[in-house]
């Protein structure tokens, strides 16, 4: 019989973090609470005047409902104790800085947490500060900018510092010479537009992936004289010009896709692997060095964006369909979906993961917003509008999320970038077994 | 030139007879005419003209169609009235002589007639008799609890008692009850036998005082009609379900007032092949002398044993591969020939429960209901004998009682108000019964045979519980797009060409999205407030004290109308400006018809809504410590 006419459960609190730990003993609370209400009572029990907000886990997954309709989903029995693992709640992103540009903002990469790589639609990489200042505007593509790559300590001098694939078939490698940011080479190869490039973890070599179904496989270094493309005739070569960048010419071709390739990116636990996604709704592994096509995965819908986390070994892939999905590219079955995200209102243009969390990611979308997930949860954890009028409804195109700053441009032209603190940003330890 | 037609020979004077001149072609009395039209079913009718029927009179008089006269010229009955008439003065003239050994004699060779021929020629099709069925229904069950009046019988009572528990007995063995409510009038019953829904009413047995300006005589005419049809149906019903016809009473229950369980139901098959083994028995021992004669019921006799003892194991082959059947028993008890148009037993809304009816609830209707549903029934001793479970047995799953307070209760069962019998019958669900506990105040008990059209008034009891019906009925196997996917991997087994995903995961439910945004933007809310010092409860408390939502209005209290309703509004304004006057007063008749019910719809919600709150308001102060 029940006091009250309420129903109970017991549950057991368990902390994951020290400085928020309570008794180990098991409460009886009404199973109507939802997380509101038990973080009322981790409040009390810390003896917090000012509330700090909690998040709970039940087996690993957020508790977004009521305890009772977790029980009845379950089919649960309200006799058994139930575990309930507690941790501070995610502080909302705030909008730091905005820098605007003439044009759409395709792609952005944080170099550092003071140097961002901007590529724009108006043929124009630009490098910021973060002291809102343009340390340089490179010119040098012939079309728009569709995307960059920037290497993490490439500041040095002669060295390649970012990379930038554009719509005129060309990557260019940029560098400091002579306190100038230049265009070191140009990687030629390619018979369309390029629409992704990534640098590899090493910071040794580059693959470009373009919309004629193509991934090549370059090296990062400046070459010492100018590597013409072997197919290329001296005709095409006079109509290029001559122009005084150097030539480099890919290591190898990966083939495969059928249509454009929409993104690439490296697998940062295994060497020369190379994750890739294309408007033929398939996300293909590469083995560079093999350059042979290990996996693939097929989707019924356009894949925009690829990202891999090495703290959850998982790949998001940002889809037409609105939704972002995740895939373990190591399981046997690694053509099934594992998790699907879904509460954009737009296509999925971008997909970030937390440089040092195993469970968050971040997705930019043609609706304008920014969305902060925990894989954990069905709902994600955050959704960032753009601050100003003007920007509302204007489609992001890019996303980078380095350290603690999540970086986003698209339509409106304006670089936003915001802060993040993951409060539960939980080391490599928490990484998904 | 043509010959003048003489006026009033031909149309409505021919088709139209008056009451007189049927009497006089027919030479019967007025009551003996008026109980022929009744069990011949021929009504009198009203003519266009008068003037024209009645032959250039206008005097009220009573009409008849001439070719129904015509058909009663012929009815066998009236001879069987006249023997009758002749027989009352017989009588009469011997007990005015004092003659009683020959007004006895008489008595006992009274003519006496059956009204059979009338129901097959009524009725050709057994559908037709179905469709009829109603009335039929309501007149023996009413009569069945009435007391006896002049014209209606002990005989009578007795018979119709008899045919009203046989009609139920066929309801509960083939599971036909559908609906129940109970209204002012008395208790609705619907059932659905051989796809016609029949509803009849049953009166609450309450000692009813007999109204006097009720003409018991014509009463009495209609039910001996109907006696004689519910006869034909349920001979036909209980043979159509292999059950034999007329049930016996076992008289030692009756008298134990044992109501519905004092007929014994018994399969057809098994007394008739009992018969025939019988029979064949005794032929056989009959003919052992000669063994030719012999030879030939010997047998029959043997066979007639080998076919029965093979029947009992294919019968019981039978109901292990129809598992829905309970387990076939050889005499007696509840039968269960398998019935194609009854429910599978797994259907039945009462399959598990065991139900045992306190003293005070209504036992004749309570029994029907759930046995109708398959429940079993077990009843106080007061309420009547022949109760299969007493109040202490541990199978009662549930106890029907209609007192404020239960003292005693058993902790293995729910104590439970009759209502919840028929919501649960109406709502076609078990429902919850924490609003009908012993002591809690009812839901509002709503007619099943009401459909809401738009536009009317929906009692958000009727709309909570058709939410919970659809909801309870559909998406048994609603994957979520997960699982689907994997659901739909697995079965694939070519690697290269792998669906990750299902073609049509686009229609993920769009409920889904929404509440799943909810549930977002409740978290974003809530955690916001919590960051700013909020705490859950101090929210909540924020929540209640927040007035209701105000509903965007323009002035004037309409709610807001969008473009391509106006424009349409428009349009329909300027069409009816351009009709005749004649025709815009019936438009707008039917125009002040539909706002007026919307208005009474909108006066309903309103006041709903007070009421709501209201009560809501009463029970805080309450609920608050």
């Amino acid at each position: 019989m029940e006091p009250s006419g309420e129903a109970q459960v017991q549950i057991r609190l368990v902390a994951t973090q020290k400085k928020y730990e309570v008794p180990d003993a098991p409460l009886v609370v009404p199973q109507q609470l939802q997380r509101y209400g038990l973080s009322e009572i981790v409040n009390h029990l810390l003896g917090h005047e000012r509330p700090v907000p909690f998040d709970f886990l039940v087996d690993g997954q957020f508790l977004r409902e009521s305890i009772a309709q977790y029980l009845k989903r379950h089919s649960l029995s309200a006799e058994n104790i139930l575990t309930l693992e507690y941790v501070e709640s995610m502080l909302p992103p705030t909008e730091i800085a905005s820098y605007s540009h003439d044009d759409w903002i395709s792609s952005v990469a944080a170099a550092s947490a003071d140097r961002y790589v901007v590529g724009s639609f108006d043929g124009v990489v630009r490098i910021w500060n973060a002291r809102s200042e343009c340390e340089g505007e490179l010119r040098g593509h012939a079309a728009a900018v569709k995307s960059v790559a920037a290497v993490a300590d490439g500041a040095k001098r002669g060295r390649v510092g970012a990379v930038s694939g554009s719509q005129d078939r060309t990557a260019i490698g940029w560098g400091i010479k002579g306190k100038q940011w230049k265009a070191l080479y140009a990687a030629r190869g390619h018979t369309d537009s390029i629409e992704a490039v990534a640098v590899n973890p090493g910071g040794t070599h580059f693959v470009t992936a373009s919309a004629d179904s193509t991934i090549r496989f370059w090296t990062l270094a400046a070459p010492k004289q100018s590597e013409d493309a072997a197919d290329e005739t001296p005709a095409a070569k006079k109509r290029r010009g001559g122009a005084d960048i150097m030539s480099k010419a890919a290591i190898g071709t990966l083939s495969g896709h059928v249509g454009a390739v929409s993104s690439v990116c490296f697998n940062t636990d295994e060497e020369s692997q190379v994750f890739s996604g294309g408007w033929d709704h398939s996300v293909r592994a590469w083995d560079v060095a093999a350059g042979v096509n290990v996996a693939t995965s097929l989707c019924d819908k356009v894949v925009l964006d690829v990202a891999y986390s090495g703290h959850s070994r998982l790949l998001a892939t940002g889809h037409a369909d609105r939704a972002v999905r995740l895939w373990d590219p190591r399981a046997k079955d690694s053509t099934v979906v594992k998790l699907r995200l879904s509460s954009h209102t737009g296509f999925v243009a971008s997909v970030s993961w937390a440089p040092s969390s195993a469970h968050m990611l971040a997705s930019a979308s043609h609706d304008g917003t920014i969305k902060v997930w925990d894989i954990r949860s069905r709902t994600p954890l955050y959704t960032v509008h753009a601050a100003g009028d003007s920007d509302k409804g204007k489609k992001l195109l890019a996303l980078d999320w380095h350290e603690s700053l999540l970086l986003a441009g698209g339509e409106s032209g304006s670089l936003r970038i915001h802060s993040v603190n993951s409060q539960y940003a939980a080391g490599p330890d928490r990484a998904q077994a | 030139m043509a010959r003048l037609k003489k006026k009033y020979t031909e149309g409505a004077s021919r088709t139209y007879t008056t009451r007189n001149r049927a009497l006089k072609k027919l030479q019967l009395t007025l009551a003996d005419f008026r109980r022929l039209c009744i069990l011949k079913g021929i009504y009198p009718v009203e003519p266009h003209s008068r003037k024209r029927a009645n032959r250039g009179s206008t005097r009220l008089t009573t009409f008849y169609y001439t070719k129904d006269i015509q058909l009663l010229v012929s009815e066998p009955l009236i001879a069987k009235f006249r023997q009758h008439k002749i027989f009352l003065r017989k009588l009469q003239h011997a007990l005015g002589k004092r003659d009683y050994t020959r007004a006895q004699t008489l008595d006992e060779n009274r003519p006496e007639y059956t009204l059979n021929h009338l129901v097959i020629e009524r009725y050709p099709a057994f559908a037709d008799a179905l469709r009829d069925l109603d009335d039929a229904l309501c007149m023996v069950f009413l009569f069945a609890t009435m007391p006896t009046v002049s014209r209606v019988t002990k005989e009578k009572v007795d018979e119709c008692k008899r045919l009203s528990t046989e009609f139920m007995h066929y309801v509960i063995h083939t599971h036909a009850l559908r609906k129940v409510f109970l209204s002012i009038k008395g208790i609705y019953y619907q059932a659905e036998i051989q796809g016609q829904s029949i509803t009849w009413i049953v009166p609450y047995q309450f000692s009813q005082q007999v109204p006097t300006d009720v003409d018991f005589r014509v009463m009495a005419t209609f039910l001996q009609f109907y006696q004689t049809l519910l006869g034909f149906v349920n001979y036909r019903l209980f043979t159509a379900v292999n059950l034999t016809y007329p049930p016996r009473l076992d008289q030692a229950l009756e008298d134990n007032a044992a109501g519905l369980g004092s007929l014994r139901i018994e399969s057809r098959r098994v007394e008739d092949m009992l018969e025939a083994a019988r029979s064949g028995d005794d032929d056989g021992s009959n003919g052992a002398s000669d063994d030719e004669a012999g030879n030939a019921p010997s047998h029959d006799a043997k066979a007639v044993k080998a076919r029965m003892g093979s029947l009992e194991a294919k019968m019981q082959a039978i109901v292990a591969a129809d598992s829905a059947a309970p387990a076939y028993e050889a005499v007696g008890g509840d039968a269960s020939g398998g019935d194609e148009d009854a429910l599978q037993a797994a259907d039945l809304l009462f399959d598990k429960q065991v139900v045992y009816l306190s003293r005070e609830v209504p036992r004749y209707s309570l029994e029907f209901a759930i046995r109708a549903l398959g429940g079993r029934v077990g009843w106080d001793r007061s309420s009547g004998g022949g109760s299969p479970y007493t109040e202490n047995d541990q199978a009662i799953t549930v106890q029907i009682a209609d007192r404020p307070v239960q003292g005693h209760q058993f902790l293995s069962r729910t104590y439970v108000q009759p209502q919840w019998v028929y919501d649960s019958i109406n709502a076609r669900r078990l429902l919850d019964t924490t609003d009908y506990l012993v002591g809690q105040q009812l839901p509002p008990h709503l007619s099943p045979f009401v459909e809401y059209a738009e536009g009317d008034y929906v009692p958000e009891e009727a709309s909570r519980i058709a939410a919970a019906a659809a909801g309870f009925e559909g998406e048994v196997t609603n994957l979520k797009p997960e699982d689907r996917d994997q659901h739909n991997s697995e079965d694939e087994a070519v690697a290269d060409d792998v669906d990750g995903e299902s073609a049509d995961e686009d229609e993920a439910p769009e409920e889904d999205e929404e509440a799943a945004a909810g549930v977002e933007k409740q978290y974003q809310k809530q955690l916001l407030a919590e960051r700013a010092g909020v705490t859950f409860s101090e929210y909540q408390q924020k929540q209640d004290d927040k007035p209701a939502a105000a509903i965007s209005k323009t002035r004037g209290g309409m709610p807001k109308r969008t473009k391509a309703q106006l424009e349409e509004e428009d349009r329909e304004r300027i069409a009816i400006s351009m009709l005749s006057k004649k025709k815009r007063k019936v438009v707008n008749r039917a125009r002040a018809d539909t706002y007026k019910r919307s208005k009474d719809l909108n006066t309903m919600k309103t006041r709903k809504a007070e009421a709501t709150k209201a009560a809501a308001s009463a029970a805080k102060p309450g609920a608050r410590k």
